[in-house]
């Protein structure tokens, strides 16, 4: 009896084992072929439309969508590509909010199911890159002059690989961040213009401050992001910070008298020079400190413009206090560097020829300086004519004076050249140098510690 | 007959047996057996032996912080959590006057989402805003600023509050049991002249051990997986006040350290089962309280 006992279970065993590894087996197959079909489905209804000249439906993913401050611009374009492309290329947009892509596009590359278009963080494009799976762009690019003309050189460099592919599309434009200010909160401290040194910036704060005006909107929860970009702003103003953020490679010690007095600085402002709140502040509260007239300064890009006239977000005639500059010492923030759009290896022929027409779409004259009206920023060999310049908002054309007056260095954030931990370590870390439980030694130490753990 | 009757056990074992198989051994071994690789997800795993292993007690003191944040926050559980969900069983298992209700509103936070209750506790723990301090202001301290989830010395509490008082689970496993006992028990040990605190050291006590020892386990499993309380509060900070082991495996994750991440998986699991070990050691679980 005991004998039959034990057959049947090595018996259930060996079935649901074998009915496991036939499921394993037909999940890899099926999402191996998936993709497989899917892209032999896609492409040969592709070439099916193609031929039959049908349209071609090309849909992905993006996270400007909803109420992402980039679907202003974005889903209309859309519309017009679609519009001008009628009946050969559509694209179809499928709503994603902007903390969840980065981890839907990797849990797709895992599934081996990647959409036509992604966008792609610096560590899955490494990862991308070294395994060949990034169609290369150079062959489309070098064929398409309307392409190819607009784009910066730094941007080519950076997105080509060591076998000299393009493996995202290279930028024609930038968009230097600065910050903006409060002139109404400025003129009650007696300052007309913020200082372009650090040593005036400091003073102008403490008169903001004897004029009881809380200078800073900053803030240590979620990315901390404002905080991060004064930090950035005051490390590129020492020449070897500089050439940090201009080499762009991964940093992983720093433990060095340039960090330390980075972050010292830092701790004065999170101590002196703004609000009770920043302690754990996200992007939203330290936004509204500024919207509501409780801070003086924000740093920020240039796509929050469009929020001072929202009257969601701020009172009416707000927009009209609200002066931008760049940070003292010439810093603008901001770099042509960087991934973009990447098109997967295996994508149908159909769809990369559809989208390399939507890559030149968007690079065209007209679109290209719409979006820059839009959203800010300038194009270096594509020059914005007048009649688009009159359109542009008081704002965003204030912050292109002053970078055409003043910027002496255009230079990456922190967070594009150090890792993933660190950027999150720094966030967690700030209250502690906030509320001196932490010295900057002890904060840059964890940066280290942080950054070496992880290591490749 | 019998082995007719032994086939039909087997053949309703079968589908558990599946289930298990599919959904707990086989992800199970995969975690145990990638923690002993190198991979980062999208790539094929290569074995490295002892590293990952080597890398979570040598690299840095996380696991150290984790284990020690765990060993205060099993306590808390042990000593204040499932004491504090006994207590109302007790108080329940008397039904006084509105018993219903206030099991009633004691299940409540049991149907909220964890998640949702996280960002609830935000918003209550907010220095501007916040429920909290809005309240001390309210009473007279008007200067008063602390925010609770970012300051290192209230961090810890903070997150021990948004589960601590949480107990209905403690609460029904405890009064099913209460409502087991048979009655003669306790009259009986009323005929005998016991006090009311007699009979709940003498007779309740012993006989709900079985309860209590399960309530722990619940208890102090849930701090080891304790996560999305943390993680969308104080993402284990400021500095490490409210590291745990949840948020380690979790930056093992977003690194790409996926053999890292599952080798912080098995420590979990092997936590577990220590915790399950020494309390049904403690409380006698494996034997009958009517015995």
């Amino acid at each position: 009896m005991r004998k039959i006992s034990l057959l049947i279970i090595a018996l259930i065993l060996a079935v649901s084992l074998a009915a496991c590894g036939s499921n394993g087996n037909n999940g890899n197959s099926n999402s191996g072929t998936a993709t497989n079909d899917g892209s032999s489905e896609n492409s040969n209804s592709g070439s099916a439309n193609a031929d039959s000249g049908k349209e071609v439906v090309i849909k992905f993913p993006s996270y400007k969508t909803g109420n992402n401050v980039g679907a202003i611009f974005f889903l209309p374009q859309i519309e017009r590509f679609n519009t001008k492309y009628a009946g050969k290329y559509k694209i179809e947009i499928e709503e994603i909010v902007q903390d969840e892509y980065s981890k839907k596009i990797k849990l797709l590359y895992q599934q081996k199911k990647l959409p036509p278009l992604i966008e792609v963080d610096k560590e899955l494009a490494e990862i991308m890159i070294d395994n060949g799976d990034l169609l290369d762009l150079k062959p489309y690019i070098d064929k398409t002059p309307e392409i190819k003309n607009v784009l910066i050189d730094e941007s080519v460099t950076y997105n080509t690989d060591k076998n000299g592919k393009y493996v995202s599309l290279p930028l024609a434009f930038v968009r230097p961040i600065g910050m903006y200010y409060n002139k109404e909160l400025l003129q009650k401290a007696g300052i007309t213009e913020l200082s372009t040194t650090w040593d005036g910036f400091f003073s102008d704060l403490d008169k903001l401050k004897a004029a009881g005006v809380t200078p800073l909107s900053l803030m240590t929860g979620e990315n901390a992001w404002t905080t991060m970009l004064l930090a950035t702003a005051m490390l590129a103003s020492e020449q070897e910070g500089q050439d940090i953020l201009t080499k762009g490679d991964i940093v992983t010690n720093f433990d060095s008298p340039l960090w330390t007095n980075t972050f010292t600085k830092v701790q004065k402002l999170l101590q002196e020079y703004t609000t009770k709140s920043a302690l754990g502040a996200t992007y939203s509260i330290a936004a509204n400190e500024f919207f509501s007239e409780n801070t003086a300064i924000i740093a920020n890009g240039p796509w929050m413009v469009g929020d001072f006239s929202n009257p969601d977000k701020a009172g009416e005639g707000f927009a009209a206090k609200v002066g931008a500059t760049i940070y003292p010492g010439g810093v603008a923030l901001g770099s042509s560097d960087g991934y973009w759009y990447s098109i997967p290896k295996d994508t149908p022929q159909e769809q990369v020829d559809g989208l390399i027409e939507y890559f030149k779409f968007i690079y065209s004259p007209e679109e290209l300086n719409a979006f820059l009206v839009a959203e800010g920023g300038f194009a270096p060999k594509l020059p914005m004519p007048d009649a688009d310049k009159a359109k542009l908002d008081p704002i965003l054309r204030q912050l292109n004076d002053e970078v055409g007056a003043k910027m002496k260095t255009l230079n990456r954030a922190i967070y594009n050249v150090v890792p993933q931990s660190v950027s999150d370590l720094f966030a967690k870390n700030l209250p502690l140098l906030a509320t001196n439980d932490m010295t900057p030694e002890q904060f840059c130490k964890a940066m280290t510690e942080t950054a070496e753990k992880f290591k490749k | 007959m019998y082995k007719y009757n032994k086939l039909w056990v087997y053949l309703f074992i079968v589908p558990t047996l599946i289930v298990f198989l599919t959904f707990y051994f086989v992800p199970i071994l995969t975690v145990f057996t990638t923690g002993f690789t190198e991979w980062n997800g999208f790539n094929a795993p290569k074995f490295v032996g002892f590293d990952n292993y080597k890398m979570i007690f040598t690299d840095d003191n996380s696991i150290t912080v984790s284990l020690m944040n765990l060993l205060k926050w099993s306590l808390i559980a042990t000593f204040i959590h499932v004491p504090f969900g006994a207590l109302v069983a007790f108080i329940i298992f008397k039904q006084p006057f509105g018993w219903r209700f206030v099991r009633g509103v004691f299940m409540i936070p049991n149907v909220i989402a964890v998640s949702a209750w996280a960002i609830i506790y935000r918003f209550i723990f907010n220095d501007q805003m916040g429920l909290l301090n809005n309240f001390i202001r309210k009473i007279g301290f008007s200067d008063f600023h602390t925010n609770w989830f970012f300051d290192s010395q209230y961090a810890f509490s903070a997150i021990s509050l948004t589960w601590v008082f949480y107990a209905v689970i403690v609460t029904l496993l405890v009064l099913s049991d209460l409502m087991a006992i048979p009655k003669e028990l306790h009259e009986a040990a009323k005929i005998d002249g016991a006090t009311e605190a007699q009979i709940h050291w003498r007779i309740n006590f012993p006989l709900i051990r079985g309860s209590l020892g399960t309530s722990v386990i619940l208890s102090v499993i849930a701090r080891i997986t304790m996560f999305e309380a943390i993680f969308l509060t104080t993402k284990g900070g400021p500095g490490n006040s409210t590291y745990n082991i949840s948020v380690m495996l979790y930056d093992g994750i977003i690194n790409y350290e996926f053999g890292y991440a599952n080798a912080v998986a098995t420590i979990m699991i092997i936590l577990g089962i220590g915790v399950l070990a020494i309390t049904t050691k403690v409380f006698k679980m494996n034997k009958s309280v009517y015995n």
